[in-house]
């Protein structure tokens, strides 16, 4: 399945990560990830499996982000440079443990912008990234296409990123 | 605020990034547009960077986020709250679900209702009889009956809240075991069959699902009870109350649990294997561990007790550090 696909995941990795050495590192990871049986849970059944390779991809590359600290925010908080791919490799290289209790303050000001303006988009959002429901579940309870809870998301990710960075 | 934005890397970002689950997602015009620009990269990399934060943060949020609703509804007519009331107390879907029990009738329990959690998310849910249904990261249950509801728990960790009524029996499948329960809190972790019970309040009878003649065990409120089956060890241990699904709010509390315990937990949250060799198994700790994403959990351990990691087969192994 991934050799099938693999010209197509690098040229999209080398984009994400804008380095084709990166991209063809994190496609091995892919493979390496999903050979793992041991590895958590996947959400429901494998409709898509090229969808799914990109998205093991991008979370791999978010990991890696986040470890090589390219990261916009500067501020300590909580995801500073945490290494999650598979605990097990990561751990050695974890820094000091009680560095990564929670900023009580980060997650008030996450908070407020979460309870602020533009309010539709932030309930569509609250209820999909806070209390969990699907897309499709948001549609529903809002009586929305699966569409406009996509837009709102945008919408209110766009707002949340402003508000934080100000 | 305007929507002309195309042009706005940030706000193209937060557009891809809302629909990377989608199942019409064009990946191939996404990397095009990452490409294009290194500032599509760097403004990518700021929305994922903060959606995962939130996730991670999603519990530790919602404690704060009540309130805030209240003051942003003084300007709407009354529906809203009562809305809002009914949100708090769980999800659309268990609502839609009990909903739908009263419409079509019993023919719908046979229809199992699955719910999953990511790494990152934990999820409330409110089951048809009323009782409701916390679940922990990476968790997995499934939900058939109407008023008297059957969970099954795949995966991971679930919290209860169950409403008294002595006309119906909820029943938590975990593992081997089924847990009984007439009105109480309590917790139930299935780690790869290895099941927890922890009660907060009230009292529930745990047994195999496949009689073996043996009578059911009954916790009460301040006790726990970790099986291994494939061991054939049952430990029934004194917990605080309070500590009940501690997960709840992104903290696992521990008072002198002895290690193999604490390493069970933190296996579950990082999904990968955590082995405590003989030299460490007698160590204990006592203390509070942030979840996180769970892959700090271990080295929030490290920093207080004398362990040692070795890899061994893609396995870590922990042991004692210093001593012999």
């Amino acid at each position: 399945m991934l050799a099938a696909n693999r010209p197509q995941l690098v040229r999209f990795f080398a984009g994400r990560t804008g380095s084709v050495a990166e991209a063809e590192d994190v496609v091995q990871e892919i493979w390496l990830h999903i050979g793992r049986p041991t590895d958590g849970p996947v959400a429901g059944p494998i409709a898509n499996p090229l969808a799914y390779l990109h998205r093991i991809g991008m979370n791999i590359v978010l990991d890696r982000v986040r470890a090589n600290g390219r990261r916009v925010r500067r501020d300590a908080g909580y995801v500073e440079a945490t290494i999650s791919i598979a605990g097990a490799e990561a751990v050695d290289d974890a820094p000091s443990a009680f560095d990564a209790v929670a900023s009580r303050e980060r997650i008030g000001h996450l908070a407020a912008a979460l309870a602020g303006p533009p309010e539709g988009a932030m309930r569509v959002f609250r209820r999909h990234k806070i209390d969990g429901l699907s897309h499709a579940e948001v549609a529903a309870e809002f009586a929305i296409s699966r569409s406009a809870v996509e837009k709102h998301i945008a919408v209110a990710l766009r707002h949340l990123r402003k508000a934080l960075d100000d | 605020m305007m929507d002309a934005t195309t042009q706005d890397p940030i706000a193209a970002a937060a557009a891809w990034h809302a629909r990377i689950d989608a199942s019409d997602m064009d990946w191939a015009g996404f990397g095009d547009w990452l490409a294009a620009d290194p500032s599509h990269r760097a403004a990518y990399d700021s929305i994922a960077l903060l959606d995962a934060e939130i996730g991670a943060a999603a519990p530790a949020i919602a404690a704060l986020l009540p309130a805030n609703d209240d003051d942003a509804t003084d300007a709407v007519p009354v529906s809203r709250p009562n809305r809002w009331r009914w949100a708090a107390a769980g999800t659309g879907s268990a609502l839609a679900a009990g909903l739908a029990f009263l419409l079509v009738g019993p023919t719908v329990t046979d229809t199992a209702q699955t719910y999953a959690t990511s790494a990152g998310d934990t999820r409330a849910v409110t089951l048809a009889d009323g009782s409701a249904m916390q679940l922990d990261r990476g968790s997995r249950v499934s939900v058939t009956g109407g008023k008297t509801p059957f969970i099954e728990l795949a995966d991971g960790a679930a919290s209860f809240s169950v409403r008294h009524d002595p006309s119906r029996i909820l029943i938590v499948r975990a593992g081997a075991y089924d847990i009984r329960d007439v009105g109480t809190r309590f917790a139930v972790t299935n780690a790869r069959g290895k099941v927890s019970i922890a009660v907060a309040e009230g009292s529930v009878s745990v047994a195999p699902h496949d009689p073996d003649g043996s009578a059911p065990t009954t916790l009460v409120a301040g006790q726990r009870l970790d099986i291994d089956p494939s061991a054939g060890i049952a430990e029934r241990r004194s917990i605080a109350p309070a500590s009940v699904a501690d997960w709840s709010d992104g903290r696992l509390s521990y008072d002198g649990a002895p290690l193999p315990l604490v390493a069970a937990d933190i296996s579950r949250y990082a999904g990968a294997p955590l082995v405590v060799d003989p030299s460490a198994a007698g160590l204990h700790f006592s203390g509070v561990l942030t979840i996180g994403d769970g892959s700090r959990l271990l080295d929030q351990l490290r920093a207080v007790l004398p362990l040692r990691l070795r890899r061994a087969d893609g396995v870590v192994h922990l042991e004692r550090a210093g001593g012999r």
